[in-house]
C-alpha cells in the first residue's frame, strides 16, 4: 500500500501541470454519478447551479484557451470539388477512434484539417513521435503512419492543406541533442535517498514533413534555421497553406516571430522575422490569409507572468517580409491564443481578454478597408467567458461563439451594423481541456459555418446557413466528460469533421466523428 | 579564540503585498542630514543575487549563497565572499550542477569562519512533488566540501534551516510530508552532524511549517529549533525545542499563545545565540517572542492587536536588538502600511510607519494589495535601517526609488533606480568601516531578465 501511494504521490504531477490520470479518473467518476435533467435554459442552468459556473472557470483556469482558425480551415489556392448542397443534412457518423488508448499519463493533443474534398488529416504526438491518419472523402481510414524519428522528443504538431487537398504538412517542434544527468542520492548512512535523472542541454527546431496525392509522404525537413535551447521557443506553431502547393510556417523564437515559406519542390525560403516594437515574449501565433496576403497574428508579453496581460499584435506579408505589426488590443490572458477568421479582405481576431475592468471576457478586433477597428467587448461585462470562436459567412456577417461558464453563446455583426446581444445556443459551456485552441467555429470555406457546442458530456454541432443558425445536433453522445472538444473542421462539399479526445477509465484516445454527403462511405466504417 | 566584532548582521528579505493599519506614527520628521548615496552601478553577472542568503564571517567578511538557473540550464549553487571592504570576490561552486531547482537555500557561519549550507533539491525541473534535503560545508578558506543528502523523497518540501556551532556540530531542519509507518505524514524533522557524522533525520514536530529555523547558542553549546505545531486549522503553534551536546534533546515547548493561530510566522537568529520569533495574521494581530542565549524564551508580546499581515521579516542585530517589518492592512476601504518595529529584549517597541497607501486595482477590478521589497540593516553599534520600495500595483512597470529609512528618526534618503523595471530583492548591509551597501534586483521587463545594481554611502 506504501508502494501505491508513493507511486500515486510521484505520478501525482507530470510535466506541464496536466491533470492526472487519478484527476481525470475522479473527474469521470464525479461526472458520471451527476444527475441530468437538471437545467431549463442556458442561463437558467447556471443561475441555479452556481457550481457549474465554477466548473467552468475552474476548466478555464486548468486549460485556457481559444482557438486557431487557419489551420483547421481549408488551404489556400485549392478548388472546391461541387458537391450538391443538399448533402449538408447528412447525419454524424458513429465516432471512430482514430488512435489506441494512450497510457495512463500520456495526454493525446491531436489536431486536424480538412481538405475541399472533405478528406481529414489528424496528427498527433504519442510517447515522443508524431503520427498522423488520414480518411478521404469517401473513407475509410487508412492507417496510422509515424511521421517523426524515434526518440527525438516531440510536441505538438499543427497541419494544413494547400493545392485544394492535393498537399498536406504537418509540421512540429523536434528535440535535438542534449545529455542526460543521472545522480544517485544517498543518506548519511549510505542508503539511496533518490535517483534524480534529467535530460540537459537540448536544443528544438522546427521540422515538417510534405504529403502529397501523387507521391505520399517526403523526407523530413528542418525549417527553421537555428535551434534554441529555450523550451518556450517554438513550442506553438502555425502553418498556412499558400498558392502553388507552397506552404507558410510560423513559430515565435527569442522574443519574435519566424516564418518561412515550405515550397512545392520541398526546398524552403529566406527565413523572415516579425519583431515586436518593445522586447518581451511573442507566443501563439496564427496564420491567416488576407485577400491572398499572409497575415500572421500572435500574443506579445513583456513577461510571461499572470500578472502581465499580453498584447495582441498582427502583422501582415509585405513582399517577401513583414510590416511592422500592428497592435489590436490589450489583456489576452496567459496562455491563449487569439482566434483568427479571414473571408477576403475581413479579418476577425477575437480572444479572451481579461483586464478590461469588468470579468474576463471576449473582445474583438476587426480589419476591414485596410485599418483595424478598436477592440470592442462583446460579451456581457457581468460574466466570465472563454473559449471564443470566429468566422464570417458568404453575406459577409461575423459570428462570435464563446462559452459563460455553463452555456454557449453566440453574437453576429452584419456588414456595417454593430453586434447583436449574445444569445444563448448551447446548455454547456465548450471546453476543450487539452486541445483549447481549436477555434470552435470551422469555415466551409463557401460561406458557410459549422459550430462547435458544449454538452454535459458530449458535444452538439449547428450549422450556420443563410444568415440563420440551425437547430443543434448531437454530434458525440459523450466524450467521457465535457472538455474533449478538440477541434472542428469543414468542407464546401458539406463534410465536416469533429475530432475529440476521449476519456476512459483505461486512459485517454483520439476520437473523430464526420458527417459527409450521403453514400460517401460512411458505412465503411461500421464496426 | 577572539571574537571579531561584527558591523552588521542583515537579512534581506522580499516583502510582498500589504495594507493597512491603525494608529501608530508616521517616520519621524528630519533630524539629521545623512550623506548621500553614490550613484548606482550595474553589476557584473557574477555578483551575487541581492536575493541571495548572506552570513558574516570573521573579520567583517560576508559570505553569500545562491542558486541559479538561467534559461533551463542545470542548476548551479554559489558561493561568493564579500571582503571588509565591500568588494565580492570571484563565485565558487557549492555543490555539482543539478539538472533540477534547488530551492530553500540557506547558510550560516559559526566564529571559525565556517559556514554550511542547507537547501531542498527538486526531483523534477518544475513544479516538484518530492525534494531532497542537501547540505555542505564551507572550510575557513573558503573550500566548499562534500554535498551530504539528508532526506529521502519529502513531498511539500521547499524550505530549510541550518545553524553551525563553533565545535563543528551542526544541525539541517527541514519539514514536509515523508513515509512513515506505511503512508506519508506531514512533520518537521532535523539532522544533526556531530563529530563530524550526520546523523539521520528525526522527527521533532508533527507540524508542516515554511518558516522553521534552527539557531546555534555557542554560549550552552546547543541548537535551538522552532516550527509549527499543525493540529488542524484552528490549533497551530509555533514550538521551540533545544538539542545540547550534553544531554541531548529537551521536552518541546510552545512559543506562541494558544489561541494565535498564527498565519504569518517567521524567525531569525544571530551568532550570540539570540533568537527572536515573530507571528501573526489572520486578523488577530502581530505578536513576537524573544530567546536571550542564556534566560530562554521570554513572554509573548503583542505589537498589534488586530489586523492582517504579509511579507512578515524579522532582523536581528548582535545586542539582540530585532526589527519587524509587515505589511498591515485591516480592510478594503483602510491604507495600506509597511510598518516597522525596533524591539529589544525588555525594552518597549518603537513603531516606524514607512509608508501608507490604498489598496489598488487589479484585474477584474478586484482589489489589489500593493507589494513592498524592503531589507534591513542592524548595525553593532545599535541602529538600524529599512531600505525599500514600493508600493507597487501588479500593473506597474517600474519603481521609481528605493527609500532608506533609518528608525533612530533621522530622516530618510532616497536612491533612484535604473532602468525600466520593478524592484526585487533588496539588501542592506554595512562594512567594517561603517560605510553602506545598497544592492537590489530589478526585474527588467523588457527582456524579462533581473540586474543587480549598487549604491554605496559613507
Amino acid at each position: 500500500m506504501a508502494a501505491d501511494l508513493e507511486t500515486r504521490l510521484r505520478l501525482a504531477r507530470p510535466a506541464d501541470g496536466e491533470p492526472t490520470a487519478e484527476a481525470t479518473a475522479r473527474a469521470l467518476r464525479a461526472f458520471s454519478r451527476r444527475r441530468r435533467g437538471r437545467g431549463r435554459s442556458a442561463v437558467a442552468w447556471v443561475t441555479r447551479t452556481p457550481r457549474g459556473r465554477l466548473l467552468g472557470v475552474a476548466v478555464l483556469l486548468a486549460a485556457g484557451g481559444t482557438g486557431v482558425a487557419a489551420t483547421l480551415l481549408p488551404g489556400g489556392g485549392g478548388r472546391a470539388t461541387p458537391v450538391s448542397r443538399g448533402a449538408i443534412t447528412a447525419e454524424w457518423g458513429p465516432a471512430f477512434a482514430v488512435a489506441p488508448v494512450f497510457p495512463r499519463g500520456q495526454i493525446p493533443k491531436p489536431v486536424a484539417g480538412m481538405d475541399p474534398s472533405g478528406a481529414v488529416l489528424v496528427a498527433w504526438s504519442r510517447g515522443r513521435r508524431i503520427e498522423v491518419r488520414r480518411r478521404p472523402p469517401d473513407g475509410p481510414w487508412g492507417p496510422t503512419t509515424r511521421l517523426s524519428g524515434i526518440g527525438v522528443g516531440t510536441a505538438r504538431p499543427e497541419v494544413a492543406f494547400a493545392d485544394g487537398g492535393r498537399a498536406a504538412v504537418v509540421v512540429w517542434r523536434e528535440r535535438m541533442g542534449g545529455r542526460v544527468i543521472r545522480r544517485v542520492l544517498r543518506l548519511p548512512d549510505g542508503s539511496v535517498a533518490g535517483v534524480i535523472q534529467r535530460r540537459v542541454g537540448t536544443r528544438y527546431v522546427v521540422v515538417a514533413r510534405r504529403w502529397s496525392a501523387t507521391g505520399g509522404w517526403g523526407p523530413r525537413v528542418q525549417v527553421s534555421p537555428d535551434s534554441s535551447g529555450n523550451r518556450r521557443d517554438m513550442s506553438d506553431l502555425a502553418v498556412l497553406g499558400r498558392p502553388n502547393g507552397a506552404f507558410l510556417i510560423a513559430w515565435p523564437h527569442a522574443g519574435r516571430i519566424q516564418t518561412r515559406t515550405l515550397r512545392a519542390d520541398g526546398g524552403l525560403g529566406d527565413p523572415q522575422e516579425v519583431t515586436p516594437p518593445r522586447a518581451g515574449e511573442v507566443s501563439e501565433p496564427v496564420l491567416a490569409d488576407r485577400g491572398g496576403t499572409p497575415l500572421v497574428v500572435f500574443a506579445h508579453r513583456e513577461r510571461p507572468v499572470w500578472s502581465h496581460d499580453g498584447a495582441v499584435m498582427a502583422s501582415a506579408a509585405d513582399g517577401p517580409g513583414w510590416e511592422p505589426p500592428v497592435r489590436l488590443g490589450t489583456g489576452l490572458a496567459l496562455n491563449e491564443r487569439p482566434v483568427v477568421a479571414a473571408r477576403g479582405s475581413r479579418i476577425l481576431v477575437a480572444w479572451t481578454s481579461r483586464s478590461t475592468g469588468t470579468p474576463m471576457g471576449i473582445v474583438v478586433s476587426e480589419h476591414a478597408g485596410g485599418t483595424w477597428s478598436p477592440q470592442v467587448r462583446i460579451s456581457s461585462p457581468r460574466r466570465e467567458a472563454y473559449s471564443p470562436g470566429a468566422g464570417f459567412d458568404r453575406a459577409g456577417t461575423a459570428v462570435a461563439s464563446w462559452s459563460v461558464g455553463a452555456a454557449t453563446q453566440v453574437s453576429t455583426r452584419a456588414p456595417g451594423g454593430a453586434w447583436t446581444a449574445p444569445a444563448g445556443v448551447s446548455r454547456a459551456g465548450l471546453t476543450g481541456a487539452y486541445s483549447p485552441e481549436a477555434n470552435p467555429v470551422a469555415s466551409t470555406g463557401d460561406g458557410d459555418l459549422v459550430l462547435a457546442l458544449g454538452t454535459r458530456g458530449g458535444l452538439r454541432v449547428a450549422d450556420w446557413r443563410g444568415g440563420r443558425l440551425g437547430g443543434p445536433v448531437t454530434a458525440a453522445g459523450s466524450t467521457g466528460w465535457q472538455f474533449g472538444y478538440s477541434g472542428i473542421a469543414a468542407a464546401p462539399t458539406g463534410s465536416a469533421a469533429l475530432l475529440m479526445t476521449t476519456f476512459s477509465e483505461d486512459g485517454a484516445g483520439i476520437s473523430v466523428t464526420i458527417r459527409e454527403p450521403a453514400g460517401l462511405g460512411r458505412d465503411k466504417e461500421a464496426g | 579564540m577572539t571574537t571579531p566584532r561584527r558591523s552588521l548582521l542583515c537579512i534581506a528579505t522580499l516583502a510582498l503585498a500589504g495594507v493597512a493599519g491603525c494608529g501608530g506614527t508616521d517616520a519621524p520628521a528630519q533630524q539629521a542630514t545623512p550623506s548621500a548615496w553614490r550613484t548606482p552601478e550595474l553589476q557584473p553577472p557574477t555578483t551575487p543575487p541581492a536575493a541571495a542568503r548572506i552570513a558574516g564571517l570573521p573579520g567583517g567578511r560576508v559570505v553569500a549563497v545562491w542558486a541559479t538557473r538561467p534559461g533551463g540550464t542545470p542548476s548551479r549553487l554559489l558561493s561568493a565572499i564579500r571582503e571588509a571592504d565591500g568588494t565580492w570576490g570571484a563565485p565558487r561552486q557549492v555543490a555539482p550542477r543539478e539538472p533540477v531547482p534547488r530551492t530553500g537555500v540557506r547558510v550560516t557561519a559559526n566564529r571559525r569562519g565556517q559556514a554550511i549550507a542547507s537547501w531542498a533539491l527538486w526531483d523534477r525541473p518544475s513544479g516538484a512533488v518530492f525534494a531532497f534535503t542537501q547540505t555542505a560545508t564551507m572550510a575557513a578558506d573558503g573550500t566548499w566540501g562534500p554535498t551530504q543528502t539528508l532526506s529521502r523523497g519529502t513531498n511539500g518540501l521547499a524550505e530549510t534551516g541550518v545553524a553551525h556551532l563553533d565545535d563543528g556540530t551542526a544541525m539541517v531542519v527541514w519539514s514536509g510530508s515523508e513515509r512513515r509507518d506505511g503512508s506519508y505524514h506531514p512533520g518537521s524533522k532535523a539532522a544533526l552532524r556531530v563529530r563530524g557524522r550526520w546523523q539521520a533525520g528525526r522527527v521533532i514536530g508533527d507540524g508542516q511549517r515554511y518558516q522553521l529555523a534552527a539557531a546555534a547558542v555557542p554560549s550552552t553549546r546547543s541548537i535551538v529549533t522552532t516550527w509549527e505545531r499543525f493540529d488542524g486549522n484552528t490549533k497551530r503553534r509555533l514550538m521551540s525545542q533545544t538539542w545540547r551536546s550534553r544531554g541531548g534533546w529537551t521536552p518541546p515547548r510552545a512559543v506562541s499563545g494558544p489561541s494565535d493561530r498564527p498565519q504569518e510566522m517567521t524567525t531569525a537568529a544571530n551568532p550570540a545565540g539570540w533568537i527572536i520569533a515573530a507571528w501573526g495574521g489572520g486578523g488577530r494581530g502581530l505578536h513576537i517572542a524573544h530567546r536571550s542565549p542564556t534566560g530562554g524564551w521570554g513572554t509573548p508580546r503583542t505589537l498589534l492587536s488586530s489586523g492582517y499581515l504579509q511579507g512578515l521579516t524579522a532582523s536581528l542585530g548582535d545586542d539582540g536588538t530585532a526589527v519587524i517589518t509587515a505589511t498591515i492592512w485591516r480592510g478594503a476601504t483602510r491604507p495600506v502600511r509597511l510598518e516597522a518595529w525596533t524591539v529589544t529584549a525588555n525594552g518597549a517597541p518603537s513603531r516606524t510607519v514607512l509608508s501608507r497607501t490604498r489598496i489598488g486595482t487589479g484585474p477584474g477590478n478586484r482589489p489589489s494589495l500593493p507589494s513592498y521589497s524592503s531589507a534591513v540593516n542592524l548595525t553593532a553599534g545599535g541602529g538600524a535601517a529599512v531600505a525599500w520600495a514600493g508600493p507597487t500595483q501588479p500593473q506597474d512597470r517600474s519603481t521609481p526609488v528605493i527609500t532608506v529609512t533609518p528608525l533612530d528618526g533621522s530622516a530618510p534618503t532616497t536612491v533612484p533606480t535604473t532602468g525600466d523595471g520593478v524592484v526585487g530583492a533588496i539588501r542592506l548591509t554595512g562594512t567594517r568601516d561603517g560605510a553602506e551597501l545598497l544592492e537590489w534586483e530589478v526585474q527588467v521587463l523588457t527582456g524579462n531578465r533581473t540586474e543587480t545594481y549598487r549604491a554605496s554611502r559613507p
